[in-house]
């Protein structure tokens, strides 16, 4: 018996024939329960369970064990970055979900993806040198900037790159598209204008003598303001005034 | 003032975040997601939840962690989030902005949409309308601006100063009194009036520092005064801006720190130097990172793999 049908076969929890009987006999139509097991075929990386998300090298993460959630982002830091339009671009210039060969959060991993970013972040710095901060910079700033990281003849870019590419075809290109079709989205205005409005009721909530559990302002945000500037304080709901 | 320092996270490819004074003592130990250098007495931190706030000198709290980004806080504004705030936190002048510099001789550049830059004024409107594609901070009263393919700089009312006749990728902002331009593939200065006070002549140049500029030819750095005497000849595969005296270069892949004599006052013996901030500066050496004084002397050694905590550009 080969791996696979071992895999298939098995009677764990993860056989995919096993559950789809049960479907059945718990009564879920058979239409849904032939869906699931189609699926389960379509995707090999799927039949055996001790993958990490299926293989997937660069970029993954899988926190819950339950699927891959997101790409390779090209250009690393983001949150570092205080400018709407940085913010909005280096988290849309990744691939689509991956998958492939490697280890995340594993050394091996690790090793490649720290060398990757400390190779990007001094090219970020090379160009700051002359174009000035990097969250000053324009649209066509940044498309350059990101063109030159996605071309780079650094070792440490190139071998995580052609990684990239060996294990998911078309990652490059898919990069290289993301690039070119970025516009500024509407979206940033309107997270520019939000940001606002939070903070200025985070700015209320701070002022001492104004810190009240008023049943008006008790929206889930204003509470987490008032937990993390007075992480160990009780508030007194008649004076509010802070117990430490 | 302290200084951020990096420690890698275990089984992860990210670092997390603490600060050192200036003796190398762990005064915030790392458990930031994010964290920069000190700026009119505040760095910003980033918690994991990847909101960032601000710590004081001791290393508390100053400001809660609800912006985003690593802000610096320059002439009492910070620029975050498309808006600018306080040292008490609050908005100065609300975010609106996809785009917008530190405010310099009372004007920063921003850009609703990050294709049109223009100046606001301290009030948050628009002083000089969005109309250019790329500009630089106001200094000496003239602002570089780039416009259809060309720089030249103009004054704080918007008016052109000097015409847009420079070419290349950026255009420098005026120091002791000259600007770095380029023009016909070579690098030179000017002053205010427009006029080549330097003729162009380098293959690249750096802004003017305590009285000195880094300049390029055939590959090598060399330094020149502001009378643009050769004060180093071209030597250096790479040299930084002067601070307190010195400043970083490096030569056939060796790093340190040289006066304006080009004579190395810290050898070079490291891979890669940063430039000094305030007492301390980075050095890198293999695969870790240290800060030392200005006598050499190591005060902090990174762990292995850590990523470099490098000094940010000059505001």
């Amino acid at each position: 018996m080969s791996s696979v049908e071992g895999r298939v076969l098995s009677p764990d929890r993860y056989n995919a024939m096993l559950i789809r009987q049960n479907m059945e006999a718990g009564g879920l139509p058979e239409p849904a329960a032939a869906s699931f097991f189609n699926e389960f075929l379509s995707n090999p990386q799927k039949w055996n369970q001790y993958v990490y998300v299926r293989n997937n090298p660069l970029g993954l993460t899988d926190p819950t064990g339950a699927a891959p959630a997101e790409g390779h982002h090209l250009i690393t830091g983001q949150q570092a970055l205080t400018s709407p339009l940085a913010q909005e671009f280096t988290n849309t210039i990744k691939t689509g979900p991956l998958s492939g060969n490697g280890f995340p959060n594993q050394p091996g991993f690790n090793t490649i993806h720290r060398a990757y970013n400390a190779a990007v972040e001094d090219i970020l710095q090379t160009v700051e040198q002359t174009a000035g901060d990097r969250n000053t910079w324009s649209v066509s700033q940044w498309k350059s900037v990101a063109s030159q990281i996605l071309n780079s003849e650094d070792p440490a870019i190139k071998e995580f790159l052609d990684e990239l590419e060996a294990n998911n075809a078309g990652a490059k290109a898919a990069l290289a598209a993301a690039i070119s079709s970025y516009r500024v989205s509407a979206s940033v205005a309107v997270r520019v204008a939000a940001s606002a409005i939070v903070d200025d009721l985070a700015g209320f909530m701070r002022m001492p003598l104004m810190i009240v559990v008023d049943p008006k302002v008790t929206q889930s945000t204003i509470k987490e303001q008032v937990k993390k500037s007075h992480p160990n304080c009780l508030i007194d709901r008649n004076t509010g005034n802070c117990w430490t | 003032m302290l200084y951020p320092i990096s420690v890698p996270k275990p089984n992860h490819a990210e670092d997390v975040i603490g600060f050192i004074n200036v003796e190398g003592r762990v005064i915030v130990r790392p458990k930031y997601m994010g964290g920069s250098y000190f700026f009119e007495g505040k760095a910003s931190v980033v918690d994991e939840d990847g909101k960032s706030g601000f710590i004081d000198c001791d290393g508390n709290l100053a400001l809660p962690c609800h912006f985003r980004g690593l802000g610096k806080f320059k002439d009492g504004l910070c620029s975050i989030g498309g808006g600018f705030i306080n040292h008490s936190g609050a908005w100065v002048i609300k975010p609106r902005f996809a785009v917008a510099s530190h405010f310099s001789e009372g004007r920063a550049f921003a850009s609703l949409d990050g294709e049109a830059f223009g100046f606001i004024d301290l009030s948050g409107e628009f002083a000089i309308s969005p109309r250019f594609e790329q500009c630089s901070v106001f200094s000496h009263g003239l602002a570089a601006v780039y416009c259809d393919g060309c720089w030249g700089y103009i004054d704080h009312s918007g008016e052109v100063r000097i015409p847009f006749v420079f070419e290349g990728s950026s255009a420098r902002r005026f120091r002791y009194g000259l600007a770095g331009v380029q023009i016909d593939g070579r690098w030179g200065f000017v002053d205010e009036s427009g006029g080549f006070v330097i003729k162009p002549q380098y293959d690249n140049v750096k802004d003017f520092s305590e009285g000195y500029a880094a300049v390029q030819r055939d590959q090598k750095w060399g330094v020149i005064d502001i009378e643009g005497n050769l004060a180093v000849d071209f030597q250096f595969d790479d040299l930084g801006e002067f601070t307190g005296g010195t400043a970083s270069a490096e030569i056939e892949g060796n790093a340190g720190f040289v006066l304006p004599t080009g004579t190395w006052v810290i050898r070079p013996e490291f891979k890669k130097c940063y430039r000094f901030y305030g007492r301390l500066a980075v050095v890198r050496l293999g695969d870790v990172y240290k800060y030392i004084r200005r006598d050499g002397s190591a005060v902090w050694t990174s762990e292995s793999g850590a990523m470099v905590q490098a000094p940010p550009v000059p505001l």
